[in-house]
């Protein structure tokens, strides 16, 4: 009885035992899932980094007004590599742009082949991957059905060629390897820059004619000055005004359509008479320099950015008198 | 939850960014600095007698303006509309086509023994009216009204005080080099209206306003005796300052009026000493072996500029109003003599002798800033106009061996070195001294 008592106690003791070893496990796992999805979610977050880069880059075409598109685009063409990885795929079949994307698992694999040449017990490992490969190859095959072919061209290209390198030459074998582990990796955008070329032209095009750019910036730097230096011209002070160098006025001036100004209000009025009197003649330096037509600085904006008016119908200035006093 | 609340940030953030982009923002830095033009058209008026007055009152307005070198009169000859009342509004094209930024016109009238003079400023480019002003005097004092116009204008246009309605005291001098007859004199800032206080037996020299304009106080050899003396401008009867034992000279009020500060030299020693005019009791301020003189208080009368050689040769230095803290502010190469402190305080002016030559400039009370603005053969006695940009002196130039030329001249410059004007007197004049704004 007591041997019974005995078994039964130790019967319960394995199956208590099985039950907390399986209960860890599965909070091994939720761990593992937690943390999984944790990861993720925390790399799912990096992708509004990716849209703070659009931020900078309408920057810099603030600065440059040449549009950030233009500099990848001029960029890769000039790569003399770049049509030749896809004239092989056509060549050996007509196969679509899609393969040459699904080639990167492919080639990445053949690196961990390469010390096949050396060690003998890591076969094993090898008919792993192989077999994870053709699982995830059936996967996907099972997705997309016209892929199927491109996927099986590869492998024996890969593979073959690592094992034949590897053992005439252990360094060209990874050079070649890392070759072809950047060359997938160009004929992607490659491609896409093939499908639009004119597109690129149009963009070049816009440049060159001088309205590339940032719609949100009508005028160039340029422009700018030209508009500032107009108004210094206009703009008439008395010699000797006390304290002039702290002076800045801040004015709006509203124009119109046709590059008139309709109206000027001063932003910053102070009850200073000697402020008053500098508002006034910056006022009247808009005014001024307005009444030049055809030399009215203004005139600028109808002409060549007629369709950006919403950009420069309100114009709002800082003004000094004294050289470098706006800052 | 988190994603979506950051995607709308920066969704916001895109927004706003464009919003503040859609307005075009544009930096001026620097600005030209030439007269600026007007037009002012003859006060209109309903009869002839006042007709003309008009035109000369208008003259004078004119005249200020111009000779402040910030104005520059555009001839009528040009004018493409005539005012015949101030309540027609300007045809601005007419006058921006004539490239004036400023114009003035109005009325006047006759009211018993008054004039009434109305007139409004406009601005030509901003089309607003900048000033209407309308007021009564009597008319005999038609030229106060005028520079009374002139000082309006001025300072709207310009936003600092004017200067015009002001009047100089200045020593008139007659004769050759060798018998000179010095006369106290006092006129109108553009030279008209002189009046001569004294008869020219006594040397007289160094005349300075007090701040009331009641009084002028001077330096004289009256009664024999070099001595400080104060004259009440309206009796005219002037009395000797104190009862010093040396000779007293170099003559100032203090911006209080009751104080007068001056140099005593006693035993070949000049220290300063103030003297107050109701209490007459004397304050010795410097306790110097050497020659300290040349006293000025800064505008608000808590201190007081000087010069002294007691670090080796004339510089000047500056003092609390009871004698404290004396401190060099010039460190220039020359001597430096009869310093004054700007009305507005900023400046200090001064005469700097170098290499033999004679220098007006100015210098701020820190010691930095020092510029010189004129020079020649003999520069010295500067002045400030009240609102503290035009400074007056008198130039002297080299006599020939006769004693003939040479003579003493008044001029206004502007601080900044640039328009420098003789001020027209009848006879020679020098030690000019300007009063403050009378209005």
């Amino acid at each position: 009885m007591s041997d019974l008592y005995n078994d039964i106690e130790a019967a319960q003791r394995q199956s208590y035992s099985l039950g907390l070893s399986v209960g860890l496990h599965v909070i091994i796992l939720f761990l593992m899932l937690f943390n999984f999805s944790w990861q993720t979610n925390e790399f799912e977050k990096t992708p509004p980094a990716i849209l703070m880069v659009d931020l900078t880059k309408v920057q810099l075409s603030d600065k440059t007004n040449l549009p950030p598109e233009v500099k990848v685009k001029k960029k890769e063409p000039k790569k003399a590599t770049a049509p030749k990885p896809q004239s092989k795929p056509k060549e050996k079949k007509p196969a679509t742009k899609t393969p040459t994307v699904k080639k990167e698992p492919v080639v990445k694999k053949p690196e961990p082949v390469k010390p096949q040449a050396k060690p003998t017990q890591k076969d094993a490992v090898k008919v792993n991957e192989s077999k994870k490969v053709k699982k995830t190859e059936t996967k996907k095959k099972t997705v997309q059905k016209p892929k199927p072919t491109p996927k099986q061209t590869p492998k024996p290209v890969a593979k073959p060629q690592p094992q034949k390198t590897a053992q005439s030459d252990g360094l060209k074998s990874l050079l070649a390897s890392v070759e072809k582990v950047k060359k997938p990796a160009n004929p992607a955008p490659e491609t896409d820059m093939d499908t639009t070329p004119e597109s690129g032209l149009e963009v070049n095009n816009g440049i060159k004619g001088g309205t590339g750019g940032s719609r949100l910036e009508a005028l160039t730097i340029s422009e700018k000055d030209l508009i500032a230096n107009k108004i210094r011209g206009c703009w008439n002070v008395n010699a000797g005004v006390e304290n002039a160098d702290k002076m800045i006025v801040e004015l709006k001036a509203y124009v119109n359509k046709d590059g008139r100004i309709s109206s000027v209000r001063i932003l910053n009025m102070k009850n200073d008479p000697v402020f008053r009197s500098m508002a006034d003649s910056a006022k009247r330096a808009i005014y001024i320099c307005d009444g030049l037509g055809a030399e009215s600085p203004f005139k600028i904006l109808s002409t060549k950015h007629p369709e950006n008016y919403s950009s420069w119908k309100e114009i709002y200035f800082r003004m000094n008198p004294i050289d470098g006093g706006v800052f | 939850m988190s994603k979506l609340f950051k995607m709308f940030l920066v969704f916001c953030l895109l927004c706003f960014g464009q919003n503040v982009q859609a307005e075009l923002r544009i930096d001026v830095s620097g600005a030209q600095s030439e007269p600026l033009p007007f037009a002012m058209q003859d006060l209109i008026s309903d009869d002839w007698a006042t007709s003309d007055l008009g035109k000369e009152i208008t003259a004078v307005v004119v005249a200020d303006l111009e000779r402040s070198g910030l104005f520059r009169y555009i001839s009528p000859d040009a004018y493409i509309q005539k005012f015949t009342n101030t309540n027609t509004r300007p045809n601005f094209a007419d006058w921006q086509a004539i490239q004036a930024q400023a114009l003035i016109y109005g009325t006047i009238k006759e009211q018993g023994t008054k004039l009434n003079v109305s007139f409004r400023i406009w601005d030509v480019f901003a089309q607003t009216q900048m000033e209407a002003k309308s007021f009564t005097a009597p008319a005999e004092s038609w030229r106060k009204v005028a520079h009374m116009i002139a000082d309006y204008i001025y300072e709207r246009m310009t936003g600092e005080k004017g200067y015009f309605d002001t009047r100089i005291a200045f020593i008139s001098e007659t004769g050759n080099q060798l018998n000179r007859v010095k006369k106290l004199a006092v006129m109108d800032q553009d030279g008209e209206n002189v009046v001569y206080l004294t008869n020219g037996k006594d040397l007289v020299l160094t005349p300075r306003f007090s701040p009331n304009m009641r009084e002028v106080t001077y330096f004289s050899y009256q009664d024999g005796k070099p001595k400080v003396y104060i004259m009440n401008l309206a009796t005219r009867k002037s009395s000797l300052v104190g009862n010093f034992p040396g000779m007293t000279f170099a003559p100032r009020f203090a911006p209080d009026g009751d104080n007068l500060i001056m140099s005593l030299a006693n035993r070949g020693n000049a220290d300063i000493y103030t003297y107050n005019l109701r209490t007459r009791e004397k304050k010795r301020l410097t306790n110097h072996p050497s020659i300290n003189t040349s006293p000025s208080y800064s505008p608000d009368g808590k201190q007081i500029v000087f010069n002294s050689d007691r670090g080796g040769n004339q510089q000047l230095y500056i003092m609390n109003a009871d004698g404290s803290n004396v401190h060099r502010i010039s460190f220039g190469e020359g001597t430096y003599a009869t310093p004054v402190w700007s009305p507005r305080g900023d400046y200090i002016a001064f005469t700097k002798i170098r290499h033999g030559q004679f220098h007006i400039g100015v210098i701020k009370p820190d010691g930095s800033g020092e510029r010189l603005i004129t020079n020649g053969f003999l520069v010295e006695s500067p002045t400030w106009a009240p609102n503290g940009r035009v400074l007056m002196f008198y130039r002297q130039g080299r006599s020939d061996k006769y004693g003939r030329g040479g003579m003493p001249k008044l001029y206004s410059i502007d601080i900044t070195g640039y328009n420098e004007r003789e001020i027209l007197t009848p006879h020679d004049a020098s030690d000019p001294a300007w009063s403050p704004l009378l209005h």
